[in-house]
């Protein structure tokens, strides 16, 4: 494919390095609102990294400030080092929540002035609008106007329009809005396909659901402050602690073992006490003549993380 | 800066425009509208000109005498100098020799204008007085159309002061010139009572004066001084005579200069035409990304400076090509109907210039404001004040024409936001100096500098603003954060 040939140029630039992004110690205030308070993180290649948090917490501040379209009072946003020598706007597309294309002007010539504007020549342009165009089955509708287009194939142009210089740092604020499932799965597909190749992706969304399947890394913010950041599994497992999910045919009795959180049919939520391992458990699910039918770990859903973190921080 | 991506901006915002019906609707439609408005103004003139012309020529017939019945003598005739007559419709008279000196129109529409001037130098034919026995063979001359009036002086004036004017017909009457019979009645009456008396002593007893003079103790201000001389020079006879000259010196180089003060006001007019709907345009172009939230994407790709340079520039270029299917278009009915046009190189390049500096100016500071409002009706609100400092110079045109080098054109001339539309005037006549020129275009420029500084910071704050407008004041606090 391309696609893939493509993007492996980035092994070229980045070198050995792997940080792609690094934002140190950056603030931002407009009057007396500190939209964003002494924020730091890094973003690695390859990875899709999830901007998480309630309205209002300063993660679209946060995105102007990397796209370079606000300076921050203080701190510092840079690219890998090597990356850095070419235009920096040129390094990073962008697909902002609302949609901003030209309802006037037709699909294929807007895609080719945005790729124009990363800094592609006339012949890549063609070439990355094209390749893009065919990947999201988009090619019948090259040549009508935009506002003639619904909804979800909108979004899919301004979808593209990000992607279409094939930049090594995507960000993304709630693709999959107004897509039916059928183009959730071609933009997801294609996200991951970049993300293999080495494209680090910035996934700003309120759907949990969608940040816990794509997402490998979180950062989660609330006014403007980072209030939570980490690897995706490690974090859901901090938080999941040691609780287990388990399916048996009756009521389970109580025991020091564990403690009963609640139970749904046939699932018992438990919480195994200190020291006790799973094997412990089975024993002695086995010695009481329970009939066990699963045993699972507990992962405690993202959303829960989000509401649990989100309001410690308010009542802090 | 990124001098490719402003191209490219420039680029699309030009042949966006291009693109768009409603400029050749602007480009091409506007002029064709004034032309054929114009033609049938012109049409019509002619066709009241030459009605009227055809009732005049009836009267005109009737040559201009007047026939005298004077039993008692009163009267030397031969001593008579009739006066000068008026030929009624002197604007008429002006347009009639601007249209037969500057135009090349076919044979067809010259006429009514040819005898428009041949009326007229027979209305400033002088009238001849002529004496006949009685009443009764004045008033047959008079039916026989030899004469336009008759004039009966009763013999016994002396006592009963009774005289009479017959003229042709009740409802069309000539203007008959009665002053110098009136003056040689006047002399008569004054006579016979004061036999020896001399009679201009009488009629005019200050006409004979002595005038002298005494020197002044007091040094004299130099500006008294000056004023003292200019009232002496006005004392004089000669210079009466010079005033007169100067007044006909006057009002010839007025009609000279008819050709230039409709180029003047094509000029300013053009500029403000061009100015306006560009800026507008810029401005509408403005909301609309604001409102698609296009401006958030562009500006992911490109600094907020480079994007209103590009759309500084490619719009600046739309007003170009506009001016120049404009120039063209009005040039050639201009070249087609005119014997020439009186206009340099100079003046044109001059004419760009302001344009350019006049046309960035409000561009800058347009999209500046523009870029802090959401829709168009704020942003009409906020743009309003300075278009209307644009539009003072149009006001300001009729008094600058009537009486150049007043302070009112050397203020539209300066003042940065008036003078792109003066100076166009002003070109298109002929009288800015290139020293008024340079200095005005420096006030521009700085002024234009000083925007930009501005207006790039405001651009940048306000482009991605949501909501309401800030206050004045919320902006000024807003600047001094950024």
């Amino acid at each position: 494919m391309v696609l893939l040939h493509e993007w492996s140029v980035f092994d070229d630039l980045l070198g050995e390095s792997l940080l792609i992004l690094s934002v140190d110690g950056v603030s931002k205030s407009f009057g007396s609102l500190k939209a964003v308070n002494n924020v730091s993180f890094e973003i690695k290649k390859g990875r899709i990294c999830g901007f998480l948090g309630p309205n209002g917490a300063g993660k679209t501040t946060l995105i102007r400030m990397i796209m370079d379209i606000y300076t921050p009072d203080q701190g510092r946003v840079t690219l890998a080092p090597d990356l850095t020598d070419h235009d920096r706007k040129n390094q990073i597309g962008y697909l902002p929540e609302v949609r901003g294309l030209y309802t006037k002007a037709k699909v294929r010539e807007t895609l080719l002035y945005f790729a124009r504007l990363k800094g592609l020549s006339k012949q890549k342009s063609v070439e990355h609008t094209d390749f893009f165009l065919e990947r999201l089955h988009m090619q019948d509708v090259a040549n009508q106007k935009i506002e003639k287009l619904s909804k979800g194939n909108q979004q899919k142009i301004q979808v593209i329009a990000a992607m279409v210089a094939k930049p090594p740092l995507l960000i993304l604020d709630e693709p999959f809005s107004g897509l039916d499932p059928v183009n959730i799965k071609m933009v997801s597909d294609l996200i991951t396909e970049l993300c293999a190749e080495g494209v680090s992706i910035v996934l700003s969304t309120h759907q949990m659901n969608q940040a816990e399947t794509f997402c490998h890394d979180i950062l989660l913010f609330n006014k403007g402050t980072l209030i939570l950041s980490g690897e995706m599994g490690a974090v859901i497992e901090q938080f999941s602690g040691n609780v287990l999910m388990l399916e048996t045919s009756d009521e389970i009795p109580p025991s020091p073992l564990y403690r009963l959180i609640g139970r749904e049919g046939k699932v018992s939520r438990i919480e195994l006490a200190e020291d006790i391992t799973v094997q412990a458990l089975l024993h002695w699910l086995v010695w009481s003549g329970v009939d066990t039918h699963s045993l699972q770990p507990y992962r405690v859903p993202l959303s829960d993380i989000f509401i649990q973190e989100v309001s410690r921080h308010e009542t802090r | 800066m990124k001098p490719a991506k402003i191209v490219l901006v420039a680029k699309r915002e030009y042949f966006g425009q291009l693109r768009h019906w409603s400029f050749w609707m602007v480009t091409f439609g506007l002029p064709v509208i004034l032309l054929m408005v114009g033609i049938v103004f012109f049409i019509s003139f002619i066709y009241f000109v030459g009605h009227e012309l055809r009732e005049m020529n009836t009267e005109q017939r009737v040559p201009k005498v007047v026939g005298v019945v004077d039993p008692g003598q009163f009267l030397d005739l031969s001593a008579f100098e009739a006066d000068e007559q008026s030929s009624g419709d002197p604007k008429r008279e002006r347009v009639a020799k601007f249209v037969l000196e500057e135009m090349n129109l076919p044979a067809q529409f010259r006429t009514p204008f040819e005898e428009i001037m041949r009326l007229s130098n027979e209305l400033e034919a002088r009238y001849a007085y002529q004496s006949y026995p009685s009443v009764e063979a004045g008033e047959q001359a008079l039916r026989d159309l030899e004469i336009r009036a008759v004039l009966f002086v009763d013999p016994a004036f002396r006592e009963n002061f009774h005289s009479r004017l017959t003229y042709l017909n009740e409802e069309k009457t000539f203007s008959i010139p009665l002053d110098p019979i009136e003056n040689q009645l006047s002399r008569n009456l004054i006579q016979a009572r004061f036999e020896d008396a001399p009679v201009d002593a009488l009629i005019e007893p200050l006409k004979s004066m002595e005038t002298g003079f005494v020197a002044a103790q007091a040094v004299a201000e130099p500006e008294s001084e000056e004023q003292g001389q200019a009232d002496a020079s006005a004392e004089t006879g000669g210079a009466s005579a010079t005033a007169d000259g100067t007044a006909e010196g006057e009002e010839s180089a007025q009609e000279a200069t008819v050709m230039d003060m409709g180029l003047g006001i094509f000029f300013a007019s053009a500029m403000l035409m061009l100015v306006l709907v560009s800026t507008n345009r810029l401005l509408m172009g403005l909301v609309e990304e604001k409102q698609n939230r296009v401006l958030e994407v562009l500006l992911s790709s490109m600094s907020a400076e480079d994007l209103m340079g590009g759309k500084v520039i490619g719009l600046g270029a739309v007003a170009l090509t506009q001016f120049g299917v404009w120039s063209m278009l009005g040039m050639l009915p201009m070249f087609m109907l005119f014997h020439g046009l009186d206009m340099s190189l100079y003046e044109l390049v001059l004419f760009f210039i302001y344009f350019l500096f006049g046309y960035l100016l409000i561009a800058i500071i347009i999209l500046g404001l523009g870029s802090l409002v959401s829709n168009a009706q704020e942003a009409g609100q906020w743009t309003g004040y300075l278009i209307l400092l644009f539009i003072i110079p149009l006001y300001a045109i009729p008094f600058v024409a009537r009486e150049p080098g007043t302070w009112i054109e050397t203020f539209c001339t300066m003042f940065p936001f008036c003078s792109p539309v003066m100076a166009a005037f002003r070109i298109g006549v002929g009288t800015l100096g290139l020293g008024e020129a340079i200095i005005s275009l420096a006030i521009l420029g700085g002024t234009m500098y000083l925007s930009l500084r501005l207006m790039a910071k405001v651009f940048r704050l306000g482009i991605l603003m949501t909501g309401s407008p800030p206050s004045p004041m919320k902006l000024v606090k807003l600047l001094r954060e950024a």
